[in-house]
């Protein structure tokens, strides 16, 4: 994990990650159930954030 | 609040706390990415922001260059442009544990599946079809993603030793 990946521009220079890259995309969705309610814990994490320090 | 950011610590990569101490506010008032904090519930009935991980999202331009790849295949992988040269990608920037948390208490699996459930709510309201890791090179990292479906793309000859991995969403 990298601050520098939020600014550098990220590139593909060569044939062969251009092949991985290929494999990949073009591979079955791995898309499943989300693991976590991802509006729930937005949502009780302000709410608990807010019971706590009354924001 | 910001100052239970100073309690976050992770050694093995200083990077991951700089950013949330020093850069993840600013960030996210910039619209650059966003951060999602862990926060230890038990504790902060008590009214203490522990904080146990976080991960930050963004979105990012994957650019192949011209040469290397055909319009028939850049059409294949666009999908419908034979001349399409960027391809979207949800980045997760930063993902991280706080040093005094273990793997037993938070494992990275979990901060990484809040990560991806965030990121397939985006991808409800977006579209999108890859998310990216740009991550040290290092193989008990690059073993932990590659056990969590991310595959290893290429190596970027820069000063940070970095790599990056996908997966399909």
């Amino acid at each position: 994990m990298a601050t520098c990946s939020f600014d550098r521009k990220i590139e593909i220079k060569d044939k062969k990650a251009v092949n991985k890259f290929y494999e990949v995309l073009t591979s079955p969705s791995e898309k499943s159930t989300p693991k976590y309610d991802a509006d729930k814990e937005i949502r009780e994490g302000v709410k608990a954030l807010k019971k706590a320090f009354c924001l | 609040m910001i100052k239970s950011f100073d309690s976050f610590s992770c050694p093995k990569n200083k990077d991951v706390a700089d950013f949330l101490t020093n850069k993840c506010i600013d960030f996210e008032k910039r619209n650059k990415s966003r951060t999602y904090i862990i926060i230890d519930n038990e504790k902060l009935e008590q009214k203490e922001l522990s904080i146990l991980g976080y991960f930050s999202l963004a979105l990012k331009s994957l650019t192949i260059y011209n040469e290397l790849v055909s319009p028939t295949l850049r059409k294949k992988m666009d999908g419908f442009c034979t001349e399409a040269n960027d391809f979207e990608t949800f980045l997760i920037g930063q993902l991280g544990r706080n040093n005094s948390v273990t793997n037993k208490e938070l494992p990275g699996k979990d901060i990484l599946n809040m990560a991806t459930s965030f990121i397939d709510r985006a991808q409800e309201f977006v579209g999108g079809r890859v998310i990216m890791i740009d991550c040290e090179d290092n193989k008990k990292i690059i073993a932990f993603y590659e056990a969590n479906n991310f595959k290893y793309i290429q190596k970027h000859n820069t000063k940070e030793n970095l790599i990056q991995m996908i997966k399909t969403i």
